[in-house]
């Protein structure tokens, strides 16, 4: 027993380091917006140029976030630097301005202790109204510091700086000192100095150097952010200049990395980067600068520096009034962060391009087989006003007529008598039958709708059918169908001159409701060579040959993927010419989306099977292992076999594209698009049709710049006896095959 | 100003009885083109006579067939029976269509092997399957339709031998209140044969029992009859799920729906009387929905239908030899084509058009053909305009079983030519000579010379 504590308290300690260890990181990376490792580890070096103040900017961070750990703090906030980056930036600043001595330690232990109060208190009462934390609490724990230093005469305010020369021999000798002087005397233009520096004031690095580093930094972190740095800086630069005749306050204190912080925030980080969010960083900063100017006014009575204030006051301003919007004026706030302009925008664009149309009740067609639109949304003969939002169904011939014979009794029409099936499970609210049918060509208004169905599907959502046969109707009012049940029989009751289906979607239960447009979720449309295509929320236009999907069970059993399967590969790399096995898991995240989990490569996809599609919604991991090469090729699954079917999808481009030239297309990304990765999906082959039990569908997933064809994923898979039983991937650098051997 | 044609006088009988409610029927509109090709000009380039399929008609007719039960069953698939017309292009229309085969013999099984019908895609019926046709389906996993005790023996003793479990179904005869009842294939429902082949198949554990088969008769005018065979069928279904919960996969309906030909006595045209496809599936997919099937556990529904869709496709050109007065008065007029081409003729009233513009004035006349046998006659009473020696008629409506059940008898079979969607013509069989028919024979040699 005593070894096994022994064991356990090791393990404890070391995952303690760990999450420690990436609050450390994350808490440098967080002050640029970001979550990139080596983008943290660049920071954190620039705050060593300064040495004193890098560390003891560390050290209070060390003392704040393992304080939090001690505390029993939720996790996500040490680990994401949340609890961490204020501390840090009141070590740096105490830093920099203070000498070491015991007081001095004593005093910034108390003080990061305070801050991260102050950061646990603010971050629980902002993230209820969906608001950053940004750097208050580091505000009030350095205003508080330097207040109170005031009082305390064994605090000693830094000479370093005064002397700096002095300092620099005595560190490096007469060679750095002519480094320094050589870089101090560097040609640079004096807004250039002034932009470098106030990155590095950021850090409170007042100097060309840090600000370099800084600078490297966000262009690799994201071009985006960069461009808006620049963007951000020289509008309050010249603003300020113009408006004032001196530049003051920017040139002294280098308060100008106010712009910088608040351009990358607006701009790209909690606002998706557009056009538009561009030209709001362009309006925002001269008001930013108004604010500067007027607090800075007041600080200098108390002669307390603004440090970030202004950036906080008009972020936190910005987020909180667009967050009341109504709806989105073409600035979209970035709902899930993914730490990186790039990767929002991304995320957006596609999240845009693929879901904006989703509904949540879905909605088929009600018929077999293939029926033709004679009158859509809006129709000129009866969809009109109120009711302008319905079908028409009929059935037509290759000669496009509707009828045999003469086309004058009700029973020449192809579609009288036709079953009419639910187009959703719903609840039936409503029946009326016994109404004869109208000879053709006559139409009975007392009556308008005929015989009717209504079935509730959700709160504020009914579906209406009309123009039963008479006493063909097999529900009764309480029933409670499934999807495809039949309801009854087509007909030519009511204002219905010849046989046809009426179908509309309501919100509210009555025979003569008005109508919502709402789509159809998935129907299949006979195109004009006589090919298939796949149609999803989509409204089917008059003329249109349209006909349900049908699923296949060998592919829906395949692909049913509950949380707590497990799935074991023998996996055959061809590229690195090895062997492996791998395990996979369905699991479900914190908000009840089901997810497949790597545990090998420590990554995660994230899945929706609808009924007639699966497919997957985001990726989280590292770029490489099979999982990964998955996401990429089995982005989306058609669950019913049509071979002529191909269906076509877009993927985020930082989750698909490795290549170089996506770097330059980030910078040209909020403006336009001009790389794009797309997946395509087909069946190959399949036993048998009716009741298949082996079924191959095979895609292409590429990345394309215009024309010019970047990297290329072809993905084939095979199921067998209800399980997918063998993937095969290949791609750049990447050729595996991946045998199912069990559960 | 063009010339009129010269016709040779005619004394007529006035007609004072009583008009049928059609009026006096001819069927003497001209009919001088199929699908835009002349006949005429196919005669001269092909000879006489000569049958002629459009695809258009095929496909067009198949087109219907589909609608009509896809809009009513959500799993269907057709069987294209290659007794009723097994020339090979035209089989493979009906495949491009989607269309599997059905086949009745080894012949014809291995002709859809040819054809590249996936074996597993070809449905073996029929009372006769040798020993050699059993274990080629076996291993080419076709589905084995059973007709008899004796013939599931033998597959059960077949398939241990390949060491393999085939699929099958078992043909079903039942009561559909038609006459007569074709109880001479299959197991009988009503009695409980039905059951008995059923028992012993899943009890047995050799084969896979995947199918239900019927086929309540052939010409079928009457959609309701298939009604009650789907009730029954699915009952058959829904008892072997409730015994020994075990999907049925397929439900093989059959064929036999009547085309547009009109049978010999009837009183009114075909054209008129036959039920059409959305009849039929109408009787057929209303049955198989209301009889209990789970939404996901309906069975596929196979149908084998041939006559239906390909009778009307298909054309029979013809000569006129030469025309004669008979003892009694009647008229009767010698075509280049007779009963051994026509097979159909035997049962069938076929509608004959001239296919050459003509006057008013028609004739009863009786239509021979050229065989120097009394049963050779094509029409016993056909009301025509005068037709003269070498002037060409059309039989319509001849697309099934004269292309299979036609005999080389007295003269050689004529060539068949398919009209495709463009107006083309396509040789799609051989006019026969001497050779095709002597290739086949062996002379003994002692008798090989002789001396007249």
């Amino acid at each position: 027993m005593p070894l096994l504590s022994v064991s356990y308290l090791k393990k404890t300690i070391s995952s303690n380091l760990i999450l420690l260890g990436e609050g450390i990181l994350h808490s440098y990376s967080q002050l640029f917006f970001s979550d990139n490792r080596w983008f943290a580890v660049l920071l954190m070096a620039s705050t060593f140029v300064d040495f004193n103040a890098g560390l003891s900017g560390l050290v209070a961070l060390v003392i704040a976030l393992s304080t939090a750990q001690l505390m029993h703090m939720p996790t996500s906030g040490i680990r994401f630097g949340v609890y961490g980056y204020n501390s840090l930036l009141v070590g740096l600043v105490m830093g920099s301005w203070y000498s070491y001595s015991l007081h001095f330690w004593l005093l910034l232990g108390l003080i990061s202790l305070f801050t991260l109060l102050l950061s646990v208190w603010i971050n629980a009462l902002l993230v209820k109204q969906r608001l950053p934390l940004l750097g208050l609490p580091f505000l009030i724990g350095t205003w508080t510091l330097m207040l109170a230093v005031r009082q305390f005469n064994s605090i000693l305010v830094s000479d370093r700086g005064v002397f700096i020369f002095n300092e620099l021999y005595a560190t490096g000798g007469i060679h750095l000192v002519k480094l320094v002087e050589t870089l101090r005397e560097f040609p640079l233009p004096s807004f250039l100095e002034v932009f470098l520096k106030s990155l590095g004031a950021i850090f409170f690095q007042y100097n060309i150097l840090s600000g370099a580093l800084i600078a490297i930094g966000i262009l690799i972190y994201s071009r985006i952010a960069f461009l808006l740095s620049i963007l951000g800086f020289f509008t309050g630069y010249f603003f300020y200049g113009w408006i004032s005749n001196s530049m003051g306050d920017i040139h002294y204190s280098f308060i100008g990395f106010n712009f910088i912080l608040s351009a990358i925030a607006m701009g790209g980080f909690f606002i998706v980067p557009s056009i538009r969010s561009f030209l709001l960083v362009l309006f925002i900063t001269p008001i930013m600068v108004i604010l500067l100017s007027a607090l800075s006014y007041i600080f200098l009575q108390w002669q307390l520096p603004l440090y970030s204030l202004p950036f906080n006051f008009t972020l936190l301003l910005i987020l909180f009034v667009l967050k009341l919007q109504e709806k989105s004026g073409g600035l979209y706030l970035v709902q899930i962060q993914q730490f990186q302009p790039e990767k929002n925008l991304y995320r957006h664009r596609n999240e845009l391009e693929r879901f904006a149309h989703n509904t949540w009740v879905h909605v088929h067609l009600p018929f077999f087989g293939e029926w033709t639109i004679s009158q859509d949304d809006e129709g000129k003969q009866t969809h009109l006003g109120d009711w302008k939002h319905a079908w028409d169904f009929v059935v037509k011939d290759a000669q496009n007529s509707t009828y045999r014979l003469s086309g004058t009794e009700v029973t020449h029409f192809y579609c009288y008598n036709l079953p009419v099936l639910s187009p959703a499970a719903g609840t039936v609210v409503e029946v009326l039958d016994g109404i004869e049918d109208n000879p053709i060509g006559g139409v009975n208004l007392e009556d308008n709708w005929g015989n009717a169905v209504v079935l509730y599907l959700a709160e504020g959502l009914y579906a209406k059918l009309t123009h039963f046969k008479k006493d063909t109707l097999k529900v009764k009012v309480g029933d409670y169908v499934k999807r495809g049940d039949i309801l009854g029989n087509c007909g030519n009751s009511g204002r219905s001159p010849e046989p046809h289906i009426h179908f509309q979607l309501q919100s509210t239960p009555y025979i003569g409701s008005r109508t919502l447009p709402y789509p159809l979720t998935y129907y299949l449309r006979r195109k004009a060579d006589g090919g298939l295509a796949l149609h999803s929320f989509e409204f089917p236009k008059e003329g249109d040959k349209i006909m349900p999907v049908h699923t296949t069970r060998i592919i829906r059993d395949s692909l049913d993927w509950k949380p707590g399967q497990v799935w074991l590969w023998s996996v055959e790399d061809k590229f690195k010419k090895s062997n492996y096995t791998l395990r996979w898991e369905v699991t479900t995240d914190v908000y009840g989306r089901y997810c497949l989990w790597c545990a090998t490569t420590q990554s995660t996809v994230w899945f929706v099977n609808d009924g007639v599609q699966l497919y997957f919604t985001w990726y989280d991991g590292p770029r490489k292992g099979l999982l990964y090469a998955f996401y990429l090729t089995h982005y989306r699954v058609l669950q019913g076999y049509y071979p002529e079917v191909e269906l076509k999808d877009t993927l985020p481009l930082n989750k698909a594209s490795k290549d170089l030239l996506r770097y330059l297309h980030d910078a040209t990304a909020p403006f336009t698009t001009w790389m794009k990765a797309s997946y395509y999906f087909k069946f190959t082959s399949v036993d048998d049709k009716n009741n298949p039990r082996q079924l191959i569908y095979s895609t292409n997933t590429n990345t394309q710049a215009g024309n010019l064809k970047l990297s290329k994923w072809q993905g084939e898979f095979e199921l067998n006896e209800n399980q997918l039983r063998r993937i095969t991937i290949k791609g750049p650098h990447f050729n595996q095959e991946a045998l199912w051997i069990g559960e | 100003m063009k010339r009129l044609q010269y016709e040779r006088p005619l004394i007529q009988r006035v007609n004072t009885g009583i008009l049928n409610k059609f009026g006096t029927r001819t069927e003497f509109t001209p009919f001088t083109h199929i699908d835009d090709v002349s006949v005429k000009d196919l005669l001269q380039q092909y000879g006489s006579p000569l049958f002629v399929i459009s695809e258009k008609g095929i496909r067009e007719k198949y087109h219907e067939a589909v609608r009509a039960f896809t809009n009513r069953y959500p799993k269907v698939q057709f069987a294209w029976s290659y007794k009723t017309n097994y020339i090979n292009a035209v089989c493979n229309i009906f495949h491009q269509e989607g269309s599997w085969a059905e086949v009745v013999s080894g012949f014809e099984y291995n002709k859809a092997l040819q054809n590249g019908v996936p074996g597993e895609k070809i449905i073996f019926n029929g009372p006769d399957k040798t020993d050699e046709d059993i274990r080629s389906a076996i291993a080419n996993k076709s589905p084995l339709h059973i007709d008899h005790l004796d013939e599931l023996y033998r597959i059960t003793e077949l398939a241990e031998e390949a060491g393999v479990k085939p699929e099958v179904a078992i043909r079903i005869n039942m009561d559909t209140g038609i006459y007569p009842m074709w109880d001479r294939f299959g197991f009988n429902y009503e009695n409980g044969q039905a059951w008995d082949a059923i028992n012993k198949i899943i009890l047995a554990n050799k084969l896979e029992l995947v199918g239900l088969h019927c086929h309540i008769g052939t010409f079928m005018l009457s959609p309701s009859a298939y009604a009650v065979a789907a009730g029954k069928m699915a009952d058959l279904a829904l008892g072997i799920r409730n015994k020994f919960k075990k999907n049925i996969k397929y439900l093989d309906m059959g064929g036999g729906f009547a085309s547009r030909n009109t049978l010999k006595g009837s009183y009114l045209q075909g054209a008129d009387t036959s039920p059409s496809f959305d009849q039929f599936a109408e009787a057929i997919c209303t049955a198989l929905l209301n009889a209990g099937f789970l939404q996901d556990e309906l069975p596929l529904l196979i149908l084998e239908t041939g006559r239906a869709l390909v009778d009307e496709a298909g054309y029979l050109l013809g000569s006129v030899i030469s025309n004669k007065r008979l003892a009694d008065g009647r008229r009767a007029t010698i075509l280049d084509f007779g009963v051994n081409v026509l097979f159909t003729a035997f049962w069938y009233d076929h509608k004959i058009s001239p296919a050459q513009e003509f006057s008013h004035y028609t004739e009863d006349s009786v239509l021979y053909g050229p065989l120097c046998m009394n049963i050779d006659v094509v029409r016993e009473n056909c009301t025509l305009p005068p037709l003269r020696k070498g002037d060409h008629v059309v039989v319509h409506t001849v697309g099934a079983y004269n292309m299979t059940q036609w005999m080389q008898f007295i003269s050689l079979r004529p060539a068949v030519v398919l009209i495709d969607k463009d107006r083309n013509a396509h040789l799609i069989r051989n006019r026969e000579t001497l050779n095709s028919i002597e290739v086949e024979e062996v002379m003994p040699s002692y008798l090989k010379d002789f001396k007249l």
